[in-house]
């Protein structure tokens, strides 16, 4: 293969279908989310749009396009502008290291093996956290930028929340990496590859990576800054048609993100199940499976829990997360050592 | 094609650094308060960038989550919570003219020593190693074996920021 091919033409079109099939987990996640949720609550969900309402992110996406973009007055306009943007672009920048498989042909189409992953860098997943703990300038931003008092409100909710569960959400990390002695995403599933899934040994810093998941991305049960009975609808209240779509995106998009890190870290990433592997399922099929039962779970929570209260959300978040996450990085240390 | 990525290899790096002055001096020159954080985050990340382009993954990632992702997020708070931009009047020019010459015609000659000191060459042709071995290892061990004096220092310092600050909001809440 010449020099373009390698590094031009074969990065652009991963990029071009990572960056599709996000789009598309984000809409078939909005359908998902509408009728897993209603058929726990004993209800049909979305029926009109299509056969059982399937068309139904479709006609959403429509909308929104088609929505006016309403501006307040007294808008900050450059921000107001910015900060959906600077929500979304680290959403789908940090898609660049996620490994979906192994090394693939692409059934046959290239003559060399490539990564399944757009790069492999060597710092994967500090480049995740990186790029991710930019994403909260959006809300910020959006929220103060809207001049309106809810956003604000909102934004400054999710400022403190995303900082503070930035920490043990990083903390929980560590275990794992000690154990795979990496920071490659690739490295950390072959790691686990040799022995068993980091999901055993690191058993508590799964748990405090997903509760501290679902508080970064802003979901249920932590979903303060979008409190609908206190705060009408957060940072994005005033915000409408395209530029409220780009706020959406990034959630879900972020959701699919941390469910991305913890099946890579903590469930073997594209590795077949114990005991399946002679069913020969394709290692992307195992990876979605994965990324999909983490995001079922997202919508089980939500369906499940009622909302934290605010002094509660911090006092898990500092007294209980941190301290344990602490105690297992000192444990999987010594044990490494 | 080849000619395109070397000419970036070269000098994306003196690109990033011109664009990252520019940004710097947005921060100082805009006169509303959110739009001055908006520059310095960017300056924050485009230093990120310089770091990435000096084959200093590991510090770049780090400059990026600490800095772009922690410190300005406290100054955007502080600003939210403050509502600073009512006070766009405010005077931003002082009368010590004379004063302030003197000292940025220093700190130009200052600069300018330094500048025409430095060889400066070709930047160094780098993201290869970002993607093969990597400097983690490298900054970690010499931050832990030579450099762990000043390294525990620094820590001691920050712990004692921090209980400063616990011990300032308690005495507060006493009185």
């Amino acid at each position: 293969m010449d020099f373009t091919m390698i590094n031009i033409v074969i990065p652009a079109v991963k990029i071009l279908i990572v960056f599709t099939v996000v789009l598309l987990a984000v809409l078939i996640m909005t359908y998902a989310e509408r009728k897993v949720i209603a058929f726990m609550q004993v209800r049909l969900g979305p029926m009109r749009v299509g056969p059982w309402g399937l068309l139904q992110p479709i006609a959403d996406a429509l909308k929104l396009f088609s929505k006016e973009d309403i501006i307040p007055t007294m808008a900050d306009k450059l921000v107001y502008f910015l900060a959906p943007t600077l929500a979304i672009v680290p959403a789908l920048l940090t898609f660049l290291v996620v490994p979906f498989g192994d090394k693939t042909t692409f059934f046959g189409l290239l003559k060399q093996p490539t990564s399944m992953a757009i790069s492999d860098l060597n710092i994967g997943l500090l480049y995740i956290l990186a790029i991710s703990s930019v994403g909260i300038y959006g809300i910020l931003l959006g929220g103060w930028s809207s001049n309106s008092k809810y956003p604000l409100l909102g934004a400054l909710r999710s400022a403190a929340q995303i900082v503070s569960y930035e920490v043990p959400l990083t903390l929980a990390l560590v275990g794992p990496i000690l154990m795979a002695n990496t920071l490659s995403m690739k490295g950390i599933v072959e790691a686990q590859s040799k022995g068993m899934w980091f999901v055993i040994p690191q058993f508590f810093g799964f748990l405090v990576y997903m509760a501290c998941a679902v508080a970064e991305t802003n979901r249920a049960p932590y979903d303060l800054p979008e409190a609908e009975q206190e705060l009408v609808a957060g940072f994005h209240t005033e915000y409408s048609g395209m530029k409220f779509a780009f706020f959406y995106l990034a959630e879900y998009a972020n959701m699919i993100v941390v469910s991305a890190i913890a099946t890579v870290v903590f469930l073997g990433g594209w590795l077949p199940v114990p005991g399946l592997a002679f069913l020969h399922i394709p290692a992307i099929i195992w990876f979605a499976l994965k990324v999909a039962f983490f995001l079922f779970i997202f919508l089980w929570l939500r369906a499940t829990y009622p909302r934290y209260r605010y002094d509660q959300l911090m006092q898990i978040g500092w007294k209980f997360f941190i301290p344990v996450a602490l105690i297992n990085i000192f444990v999987t240390a010594l044990l490494v050592l | 094609m080849e000619a395109l990525v070397s000419f970036f290899s070269n000098y994306m790096l003196y690109i990033l650094m011109g664009v990252t002055i520019l940004t710097a001096v947005g921060v100082v020159y805009s006169k509303n308060a959110v739009h001055s954080v908006v520059a310095l985050l960017l300056t924050m990340i485009l230093v990120a960038g310089i770091y990435l382009m000096l084959d200093a993954e590991f510090i770049a990632a780090v400059q990026l989550l600490v800095y772009a992702g922690g410190i300005i997020v406290l100054f955007v708070f502080m600003l939210l919570l403050v509502a600073l931009h009512k006070d766009e009047a405010l005077r931003l020019f002082n009368t010590y003219t004379l004063i302030s010459l003197g000292l940025v015609a220093f700190l130009v000659i200052m600069l300018a020593v330094v500048f025409f000191g430095t060889p400066f060459g070709p930047a160094p042709a780098t993201v290869t190693n970002i993607v093969k071995g990597g400097s983690t290892e490298a900054v970690a061990g010499t931050l832990y074996s030579a450099y762990i004096l000043p390294f525990e220092i620094a820590s001691i310092l920050l712990l004692v920021a921090m209980v400063g600050a616990i011990v300032l909001t308690k005495e507060r809440g006493k009185s």
